[in-house]
């Protein structure tokens, strides 16, 4: 029964004497009562609305700026609240000297200048923590996740004037668990370089169960640093726990976890602990710049790590690795919504892959276009194109999930399956291969009565290409994530397979910016 | 005119009726109650003894998930934790 039901239902009851008594004028009384309980209960409007994607409309005269709200004085106690979180900014990976005001000393007064300097400081820290310290304008192409525009002076002057400036502060950082995970992980990172941080171990032969090189007391110290389930001493030999403990770090680190030291797992281990601080700090940047909240039914990418989750009810339900894009063909990051699925998709090549890959392959062997099922379009007045026909050797494989965005980049099959077995899975040329995609078109056409699992089966014993529309599109999100915890809180890292951390970190000022090459040759 | 003034009181004698009936049945009244039991005699005062609040039950653990299971919480994370953390409760703070 629905709970709009239940309460109708008690509301008779408790009229028991009424329904009795008054026969029809009671049952009339009594289903009046129930019909805008009937006819408003919970589900109705929900289920009508379309979904609501976070991505902003795009405006095609943007407003005018509202008029530059004048920030009030501190009070004395708003002023140590200020100074608090000010010089507790590098919680969140910000440098405290970009807001706190020259010259000022642990509780003394602040001056006018100061105080008027502390509330400016204020306004630019909230700004970076909630959405970070690079405005709209200077994102990169290929960033499409970014925030919108964020004045903080209006809220702080309300803030201030109502009292509650601590609340108001507490409100601003993301309230999503990862980046609050990545928080706890930024203080433990700091925490172990604080420490001493951890001592490379040399290349060498592979190390592994039984190995007695000298290397292994090195290796023991080195993951006993980041590992609190393996103490720093034990047997010269590596035995059974120092295998387990790099079993563990294989897996955050996204490598084969197969217990063997080559030279690949060890130039993961032998990053200095200063370099994942700074990732975890690249990574809190980024979580700054998503959608206050998130659709319940969604797809989420990682390009970084390549791995895909469809999340139902704010669950996640499916996963599959993933094949993004490589270096120089980068996946972008981007919020759309899948809006249908393509069964048998054909090809149509884009013009810098036709030239740059298959025309070259054609010349070299007559024929190769033929033999792959590409087949030449005329274009009036223009270069031929190329489309692969849909089918088994087809590049998208048997399913295609659409979605628009301005780089026609989209989630496929694929018929090459070889490549979800490796470890850095950046290969395509920006759009993302999924691992389990019949599963996946399945999941966002549930409900829908024409495609079935009986009529997806008959559409694929032949090639004709069909596309299902979804029923309701289905926000998908990707990401690009180099570090995050596990379900557990402990620590994940990848490489940063695109370099975008540490572009992003020398865009925020964290690094010092690459000279330009003009800049080499004076 | 007598006729007419009888009708008239007739009618109000009805309505007076009418009104009677309607109290008579009470349909105001709350519906019915189980009778409350009489109130126990006052006990003599004793110090207040310790109440032992019986013990709740432990909830259930939840289960463990499948290896298949464990692998999609595992990848979701590495997709990114986007579930939200729970507000702070406003504390009694004096304002700021």
């Amino acid at each position: 029964m629905i709970p709009g039901d239940e309460r109708a239902k008690g509301r008779v009851d408790s009229m028991g004497g009424l329904r009795v008594r008054g026969g029809r004028l009671g049952r009339c009384l009594a289903l009046a009562a129930l019909a805008p309980l009937a006819l408003g209960r919970p589900g109705f409007a929900a289920q009508a609305q379309p979904p609501v994607l976070p991505v902003p409309p795009a405006q095609a005269v943007p407003p005018p700026p509202p008029p530059p709200v004048e920030i009030p004085a501190l009070s004395a106690a708003q002023a140590q609240v200020a100074l608090a979180a000010l010089r507790g900014a590098d919680q969140h990976g910000l440098q405290p000297r970009d807001y706190l005001p020259a010259g000022l000393t642990e509780g003394s007064a602040p001056s006018a200048a100061q105080n008027a300097a502390l509330g400016e400081g204020l306004a630019r820290y909230a700004h970076d923590v909630k959405v970070g310290r690079m405005e709209p304008g200077e994102f990169p192409e290929l960033w499409q996740v970014r925030p919108a525009p964020y004045d903080p002076a209006p809220e702080l002057a309300k803030a201030l004037a109502e009292g509650r400036l601590q609340a108001w502060l507490d409100s601003l950082p993301p309230r999503y668990s990862g980046y609050t995970a990545l928080k706890r992980g930024l203080a433990r990172y700091r925490e172990i370089a604080a420490a001493g941080g951890w001592k490379s171990v040399p290349e060498g032969p592979k190390l592994e169960l039984g190995s007695t090189d000298p290397r292994v007391a090195k290796l023991r110290a080195r993951l006993a640093a980041e590992d609190p389930l393996l103490p720093a001493t034990g047997a010269a030999a590596f035995d059974k726990p120092l295998q387990e403990a790099v079993i563990r770090a294989q897996r955050r680190y996204g490598l084969k976890p197969d217990g063997v030291v080559g030279n690949g797992t060890l130039a993961y281990l032998n990053q200095p602990v200063g370099q994942r601080v700074l990732q975890i700090i690249a990574n809190m940047e980024r979580w700054r710049w998503m959608p206050s909240t998130m659709p319940a039914t969604r797809v989420q990418v990682n390009s970084g790590a390549a791995i895909v989750t469809l999340f139902r009810d704010d669950r996640p339900v499916l996963s599959m690795k993933a094949v993004s894009g490589k270096k120089g063909d980068e996946t972008p990051m981007l919020a759309s919504a899948i809006h249908s699925v393509v069964i048998n998709p054909p090809w149509n090549v884009p013009t810098r892959i036709a030239n740059e890959e298959l025309w070259p392959k054609e010349r070299a062997n007559p024929g190769y276009l033929a033999r792959n099922g590409y087949r030449v379009i005329p274009v009036e007045g223009g270069q031929p194109r190329l489309q692969q026909a849909s089918g088994d050797q087809s590049a998208l494989g048997r399913f295609k999930f659409d979605f628009d965005n301005p780089f026609a980049v989209y989630l496929h099959d694929t018929p090459s399956k070889g490549g979800f077995d490796l470890y850095a899975r950046q290969a395509s040329h920006g759009c993302v291969r999924v691992e389990k995609p019949r599963a996946l078109a399945e999941a966002l056409l549930d409900g829908d009565a024409t495609w079935t699992t009986a009529a997806i089966d008959n559409q694929l014993l032949g090639d004709k290409t069909v596309r299902a529309r979804l029923a309701a599109p289905v926000p998908v999100f990707i990401f690009y994530w180099t570090a995050f915890a596990g379900g557990d809180g402990v620590m994940h890292f990848r490489a940063d397979p695109y370099g975008w951390d540490r572009q992003l970190l020398q865009r925020v000022g964290v690094l010092a910016a690459e000279p330009k090459p003009d800049a080499k040759k004076t | 005119m007598l006729r007419t003034s009888l009708w008239i009181a007739g009618a109000c004698v009805a309505v007076l009726l009418a009104l009677a009936a309607s109290r008579a049945l009470q349909f105001d009244r709350e519906p019915e109650r189980a009778a409350e039991p009489p109130p126990a005699p006052a006990a003599p005062v004793a110090p207040p003894a310790e109440t032992v609040a019986p013990e709740a039950a432990p909830p259930p653990p939840p289960p463990t998930p499948t290896q298949e299971e464990q692998q999609v919480l595992d990848d979701a994370a590495a997709t990114g934790m986007t579930t939200v953390e729970p507000e702070t409760p406003p504390t009694d703070d004096p304002p700021t």
